[in-house]
């Protein structure tokens, strides 16, 4: 797209990215969430190929799947959101990118070190088990070839240990692998369906 | 800077002269409608997704209490919020009202809440101290013509959806207290809808104004169907009325006007832009399709809310367990 002269870059093109809210006016929980994608997904895009031109995200949230106070399941589906809407535009990228929310909370204990596991909670699990999260953590990967390559975002909110940050690393290398051949599948249907037409 | 759409001199002939021959490009007669389809969300009140043609609209309607404006004590507070993001189409730009997105949300406002469709004196908890604010957001996904047409359908279509907790007071004087039943407690409420106003878009084209234009292309047709209009029908020939227009209708068309009407044939609001006289007849005609295409939206949305509340109502223990009577 065209790009606004004033954000205009000589060497690179320009990405703006638009969080919009299910409910309500933006506020700053948008713009927080604009800001995280914005460091997720522009080191992947391949920027330099498309100088002085707006790459365009808009991000619509139409449901959320957090409870009031998270916004880590918005923030983790936006991101793979995102990336599926890039690689379906043919925007150019350098690798793959996958994200996913990892809960810690107390199953009626106070010992945090005993705190149990969710990954990618749906909204009624959610609501569930509400007052006991202890820390919540939204972890994006790069992957390349299919493999883990580095990590792109590690949003932690809560009180929690190192050993509990790493084991989440460990957990959510596994999560976004598995996400990213998921993806992958529907990437490869969407085009199979696309170009039906070859075939004929 | 997001430039505006601009048709071809190419596209812009080649869809008149059709026009003129009585043709549209997809294949619709003059006042038919797009494909319609509405559907609700599974889980949520009040999350309607409306497809007309290519053009989506999702409204989510939802509630809180607050106060009421101190000026209407016994009223609570509706607010609809249509805010076009460049998701809609590129032109849109975030954050800035365009002339189009003024248009679009001041015809909604007209058509839905001025027009008294939602009872804002029943969101009334109490008086002076506590009400109900409705927000419906309207969120344009797609555009292909018709927003407002769309808009209004997924509003209308929310409202008669949606459902709010219900509540009860208890204590008196100051010392009166809310409670909010959680919607797995108790049956939810839903909204005193007191009309369902569809909104019905008419494109108008000048043909002469079009015909004027193809004149300057070579072809024997050209003039033959300019003779034949000419002949046939006199007034009528002047100018050709679309109903639904796409966006390539609407960026080309000369004028518009929207009405909008319910099932009770009432009008609830016209609005006429652009540069085509409308006399009585075309006004009249107008409003009596639009009565037409209101009265096929409103049994469609029935339809499918029924549908909805057979899905959800398994074992019918939302009519066991609610509280209230039939009226």
């Amino acid at each position: 797209m065209e790009v606004n002269k004033r954000d205009e870059l000589p060497d690179v093109a320009t990405l703006e990215i638009v969080v919009r809210p299910d409910v309500g006016v933006t506020s700053t929980r948008e713009q927080f969430l604009q800001d995280r994608i914005m460091r997720v997904i522009a080191p992947v895009i391949a920027l330099e190929l498309h100088p002085r031109t707006l790459i365009q995200i808009v991000v619509q949230i139409v449901q959320s799947g957090d409870t009031k106070i998270l916004n880590t399941i918005t923030l983790s589906a936006s991101i793979n959101a995102t990336y599926m809407a890039l690689l379906d535009a043919g925007v150019p990228l350098r690798s793959t990118v996958s994200a996913t929310s990892i809960i810690y909370y107390t199953a009626g204990t106070s010992d945090s070190s005993k705190a149990k596991v969710l990954i990618d909670p749906t909204r009624a699990e959610l609501e569930k088990i509400e007052k006991d999260i202890v820390s919540v953590h939204t972890i994006a990967y790069e992957l390349k070839g299919g493999k883990i390559e580095r990590l792109l975002l590690s949003e932690s909110v809560g009180s929690f240990t190192e050993d509990q940050v790493l084991e989440c690393y460990d957990t959510a290398a596994n999560i976004c692998d598995e996400t990213n051949r998921t993806m992958r599948e529907a990437v490869t249907l969407g085009v199979q369906q696309k170009s039906r037409w070859r075939e004929a | 800077m997001p430039r505006d759409l601009t048709p071809s001199t190419i596209e812009n002939t080649f869809v008149l002269k059709a026009l003129t021959e009585r043709i549209r490009l997809d294949n619709r007669s003059f006042n038919q409608l797009r494909d319609l389809d509405i559907s609700f969300s599974s889980t949520d009140y009040g999350v309607v997704d409306v497809k007309l043609g290519r053009t989506r609209v999702i409204a989510r309607i939802s509630a809180e209490i607050t106060q009421p404006y101190a000026d209407r004590p016994y009223d609570g507070l509706f607010i609809i919020s249509t805010e076009i993001s460049p998701m809609a189409a590129p032109t849109f730009e975030a954050g800035r009202k365009s002339e189009d997105e003024l248009v679009i949300s001041r015809i909604i406002e007209k058509s839905i809440r001025r027009s008294g469709a939602l009872d804002t004196e029943a969101l009334c908890i109490i008086s002076g101290e506590k009400c109900w604010a409705v927000r419906a957001d309207v969120h344009f996904l797609d555009h292909d013509g018709g927003l407002m047409d769309a808009a209004c359908i997924a509003v209308s279509a929310g409202l008669l959806h949606f459902r709010r907790p219900d509540i009860t007071i208890v204590g008196v004087g100051s010392r009166r207290e809310i409670i909010v039943h959680p919607i797995t407690e108790r049956v939810p409420v839903p909204l005193a809808v007191l009309h369902v106003p569809i909104c019905v878009t008419f494109s108008f084209f000048d043909v002469r104004k079009a015909s004027s234009a193809i004149a300057g292309l070579p072809g024997k047709d050209n003039t033959k169907a300019e003779g034949d209009d000419d002949v046939e029908e006199e007034n009528d020939s002047s100018t050709a009325v679309l109903v639904d227009a796409t966006l390539q209708e609407e960026l080309l068309r000369h004028g518009y006007m929207s009405v909008t009407a319910n099932t009770n044939r009432e009008i609830c609001q016209i609005q006429k832009g652009g540069d085509v006289a409308v006399d009585v007849g075309k006004l009249l005609s107008c409003s009596e399709a639009a009565i037409m295409v209101a009265e096929k939206v409103t049994k469609l949305i029935n339809k499918r809310l029924k549908e909805d509340e057979a899905r959800r109502n398994v074992g019918n223990l939302l009519v066991e367990a609610r509280a209230e009577n039939d009226r």
